[in-house]
């Protein structure tokens, strides 16, 4: 064989393993459904007068990003299952109930048409009001325009007695109600103790794949027009702390009070478009605090867990689609730690130092970054001090932007970093809100949920706004 | 022409739904045979990243829906989405002004072709990888086209819409640097 021969053929060989990978599922399903979410030949609305993000399309990595802390309140006899039994509806073994929206004429869903019937232009059903006293729990986006927000009406201090899920298409300004939802109490903060059904968070893969969860499981498989409570495969009515989808795949983080004593986490996935839950052999314990938590990021190709029980304990990390032990940073520092990721490479984590003792002869808690360029294999501690009491929510927009909202100094705040945490500025101020949620669609639109609400930006945190519901 | 009374205050012409409807089955073909597979390799290749090659696709695609009442002869879909596809990736590219070079999954060895000795292969992949980064999206584009896709140079003129005299010399600087890579690992192996 000739030089140039060998050199062909090498050129060759390195091109194949450089696209050696047919288009996954989940852009075959986004691209599927570009005819039924999109009207033929109408180029893309502007929305407001902020920037939009004309980058468009890492939306669906970027998503991944966001970060979902899970907790699970072990109070004795009471949480997790522990002894106790779900009033939820049982699950029959040969299937599971499914709910319809609401049967009445004129709030029944309109078939999608296809492109060349939308030319008949039927009229659309005035779509559910949102009642005005609609709280927000949680927030999904599966592109810069298209996203769900799970919240309730009739709430408590702890809790709605009516879930309600709204839609929207053009990036948060405007929602619509969806006609149906789970039949389960939307838990408004961290589950209460004894507590044992309703949901909490809300995950969209696509248009039609969607999960609202925490503790119960419910899957919809047509954009939530119809809703299942699900069990996981071989884990029935188990509570699910955590669930994150990526790649056609969703995974999911389960509390299992039986199979492991004293209690452990498990993961399991599935297919996206199917309930087929596969168990994975790898487990994390929990801790010996009274307040187990679990986090659950997943990034392009990886996938971190991590949990707490007032100090991080265990973590788990995802490795050419498998899921395996992993050793999570900050297992000395003390303290809890939450977790973030923009790529499979880089991940961080704001980890509460010395909170439950001392940390390099320190005794006063501080939050500080570390940061991690190897997928999680070893992280670098930031010298400079967080300006947060207690990070709550992070978020890796970008390699090298970081934000996060918690517990500040003078009330709660999110704060944002564009040089990989040596510098902070408060973006955000909150007031003595509770923070729920932080995360990222695209570099720069990111959205935070508290107790006071939600908040949209399009810049990168430099300007914020209300989302009205 | 015919027209088709479909409500009391609109009216459709039977012609245009007959286009509308080739354009979409134009469309749907992008899904329903490997042409998407293709376009995700393309992406690929042409990005360096696989999320963000998803991502391209995906807004090819859905600029392709968008503006598909502009697509004349729904016959040359392929081609014309080949085209928008080819754009959102230099897009992506000029905006972030770099070309990434697609990370390897830790402890995952890749395939790797099988030229000799396995680990002057790593070697030599590693480099032309690399080489391969440094590329000019114009550059890179054409030897993805011809080496990868297996076009000609006229196809790929087609393809690209310039002149094929542009294409070979595009491919010469282009191979000019990935030999060079090529060359320069290959002289680090044989040496001791």
């Amino acid at each position: 064989m000739s030089d140039d021969e060998r050199f062909e053929q090498q050129l060759r060989g390195t091109l194949r393993v450089l696209a050696d990978e047919p288009a996954p599922r989940a852009l075959v399903d986004r691209v599927d459904a570009i005819p039924s979410a999109e009207p033929m030949g109408v180029p893309p609305r502007r929305r407001w007068s902020l920037p939009v993000w004309r980058g468009a399309g890492a939306f669906a990595a970027a998503a991944l990003v966001l970060i979902l802390a899970g907790t699970l309140l072990l109070m004795p006899g009471g949480f997790l299952g522990l002894g106790g039994s779900s009033p939820s509806p049982t699950i029959p073994p040969s299937g599971v109930p499914t709910i319809n929206p609401t049967a009445s004429p004129s709030s029944a869903p309109t078939p999608t048409p296809t492109p060349t019937e939308a030319a008949t232009a039927t009229p659309a059903p005035t779509p559910m009001a949102i009642p005005t006293d609609f709280r927000v729990r949680s927030a999904t986006f599966v592109s810069p325009d298209e996203g769900w927000a799970l919240g309730g009406s009739a709430c408590g201090t702890e809790q709605c007695a009516t879930a309600i899920i709204v839609h929207t298409t053009d990036g948060g300004a405007t929602w619509e109600r969806l006609d149906a939802a789970p039949p389960a109490a939307v838990l408004l903060g961290t589950p209460a103790g004894g507590a044992t059904s309703g949901i909490s968070e809300l995950r969209f893969a696509d248009s039609r794949d969607g999960w609202a969860f925490g503790p119960e499981l419910w899957v919809t498989h047509d954009g939530g027009a119809t809703w299942q409570r699900v069990a996981v495969g071989g884990l029935p009515l188990k509570p699910v702390a955590a669930l994150e989808t990526a790649r056609g795949t969703v995974h999911a983080v389960v509390y299992d009070s039986s199979g492991c004593q004293p209690g452990c986490f498990r993961i399991a996935s599935s297919p996206i478009g199917s309930n087929d839950w596969q168990t994975d052999a790898v487990t994390l314990p929990v801790g010996s605090g009274p307040v187990p938590t679990v986090q659950l990021v997943l990034a392009a190709t990886g996938g971190w867990i991590l949990e707490n029980d007032r100090v991080v304990i265990a973590g788990a990390r995802l490795v050419n689609g498998l899921w395996r032990a992993w050793q999570p940073p900050c297992l000395d520092v003390n303290g809890p730690a939450v977790l973030a990721a923009s790529d499979a490479t880089h991940v961080r984590a704001a980890c509460l130092e010395a909170e439950w003792g001392p940390y390099q002869g320190a005794d006063q808690p501080s939050e500080h970054l570390w940061s991690s360029t190897d997928g999680g294999t070893t992280f670098t501690r930031a010298a400079v001090e967080m300006p947060l009491a207690e990070v709550d929510g992070l978020a890796a927009p970008t390699t090298t932007s970081v934000a996060a909202a918690g517990q500040g100094y003078n009330g709660t705040a999110v704060i944002f970093s564009s040089d990989g945490g040596r510098t902070w500025r408060t973006v955000l101020n909150l007031g003595q809100a509770r923070v729920l949620y932080l995360g990222f669609t695209t570099p720069t639109q990111g959205f935070v949920i508290s107790s006071s609400g939600m908040q949209i930006t399009y810049d990168a945190g430099l300007t914020w706004r209300a989302v009205d519901f | 022409m015919i027209r088709v009374e479909v409500g009391p205050e609109r009216v459709v012409d039977d012609e245009r739904d007959v286009a509308t409807a080739e354009r979409a089955a134009a469309f749907a073909r992008l899904v329903d045979r490997d042409a998407l597979d293709h376009a995700y390799r393309f992406a690929t290749l042409m990005l360096g990243d696989r999320t963000e090659a998803e991502d391209a696709a995906h807004d090819a695609a859905l600029a392709a829906w968008r503006h598909l009442d502009q697509l004349r002869e729904p016959e040359r879909f392929e081609a014309w989405f080949a085209r928008i596809l080819s754009n959102t990736c230099r897009d992506r590219l000029r905006a972030r002004g770099q070309v990434r070079v697609i990370r390897p999954i830790p402890g995952v060895e890749p395939r790797l072709p099988a030229a000799g000795d396995p680990a002057e292969s790593v070697v030599l992949h590693e480099a032309l990888a690399g080489a391969l980064n440094e590329l000019p999206p114009e550059q890179r584009e054409v030897v993805v086209l011809r080496f990868f896709f297996d076009l000609t140079v006229d196809q790929i003129a087609a393809r690209t819409s310039v002149r094929s005299g542009t294409v070979k010399s595009r491919l010469h600087y282009a191979l000019r640097s990935l030999r060079g890579a090529f060359d320069a690992a290959s002289r680090r192996e044989d040496t001791p």
